[in-house]
């Protein structure tokens, strides 16, 4: 019983410990998401631009003709390598006519940005929406956005990445928390009293003897001042 | 003795944890970008290039597609070899085109999974 109560106390602190880390940790997560968020929507704008130079002049459907240009004005490297954390694989490009036709689901409403709302943005799995879906309309010469740019970037990944970025913190946090628990329970621990002999005897009985001790006293010293008088007479 | 394989123990934790957190640090995405489109006959077409930044020719570059319905079911999945008989094997330096087409209806995928194997 001893050995289980104890067990289950350092069970608690270490679950303790463990939720404190994990805030930490969900904390650095999100930071990292909305840089993740941050860098989708730029490139996004960036593919964006030139998909709006060159559908301007060229073929439409050519689209094997545009990652040859898009290598051409800034490069298929440098645009792979945008992406530090997890990048898109796949960015499509959709033409609005194909959209409004309903020949395909963009995740768009009606003003070609994105809708928040729509089912093929979202994808709920391990408590959390877990892509994230950058969308920029395109212009040609007109008013009316020609297409629109989607890319979808991975969520699951960013998670592995700041566990190994932090990992020797987290560690570190872990160690100096358990620390600190063991020194708390040095500070709180009772001291335990001395053993004696006198604990054949409760210290509340004490109190009384000494009272009796007084009057035995007392009454030793009137007999003794009694007999001093008999003597001197 | 009980002592020494307790610190034992948390050594090898502690090594191995950091190992661990080192390979995932250590294995980034790949380098290739895809762009997807709608062709004439609105099927979803995928194409892009890679080139060999190796010192030593490939043999073997493979992508896996897998989509995936709205309920998270796959509904189909294609593997497509990238070298043939006119690029084999992928010299250091030398550039591929590559462009397939995907089967299902564009609607009906929700979600889309792009793997390279080289």
């Amino acid at each position: 019983m001893y050995y289980l109560r104890r067990f289950l106390i350092i069970l608690i602190i270490q679950i303790v410990i463990f939720a404190f880390i994990s805030t930490i940790f969900i904390f650095n997560f999100n930071l990292e998401r909305e840089s993740l968020k941050k860098q989708s929507k730029q490139f996004t704008e960036l593919i964006a631009k030139q998909a709006g130079i060159y559908f301007t002049v060229n073929d439409k459907k050519n689209t094997k003709a545009f990652i040859s240009y898009l290598d051409s004005n800034i490069g298929i490297d440098e645009l792979s390598s945008a992406f530090a954390i997890t990048k898109p694989n796949i960015i499509s490009i959709f033409f609005s006519d194909d959209i409004v036709s309903g020949k395909i689901n963009a995740g768009v409403n009606e003003n070609f940005q994105k809708d928040d709302s729509a089912e093929i943005n979202k994808d709920e799995k391990y408590f959390f929406n877990n892509k994230y879906v950058a969308i920029r309309p395109f212009y040609g010469d007109y008013e009316k956005p020609m297409g629109v740019v989607r890319v979808e970037v991975d969520n699951i990944p960013l998670i592995l990445r700041t566990l190994s970025t932090n990992a020797v913190f987290y560690l570190l946090l872990f160690l100096i928390l358990n620390n600190q628990a063991f020194l708390f329970y040095l500070w709180t621990k009772k001291k335990k009293p001395p053993i004696t002999d006198t604990s054949y005897i409760k210290e509340s009985s004490i109190g009384s003897i000494k009272i009796m001790q007084k009057i035995i006293n007392q009454i030793i010293e009137d007999h003794n001042n009694i007999s001093d008088e008999k003597n001197k007479n | 003795m009980r002592k020494i394989k307790i610190k034992r123990f948390i050594i090898i934790l502690f090594l191995s944890f950091i190992s661990f957190t080192s390979y995932l640090n250590a294995n980034p995405t790949n380098n290739l970008v895809v762009l997807e489109t709608l062709n004439s006959e609105n099927k979803f077409e995928y194409s892009g290039f890679f080139i060999n930044k190796s010192s030593v020719p490939i043999y073997d570059i493979s992508i896996r597609y897998v989509a995936k319905s709205k309920n998270g079911e796959v509904i189909e999945a294609k593997s497509v070899s990238l070298l043939d008989k006119n690029n084999y094997p992928l010299q250091p330096g030398e550039k591929l085109n590559f462009s397939f087409v995907i089967d299902s209806s564009p609607k009906t995928i929700y979600t889309k999974k792009l793997y390279f194997y080289n």
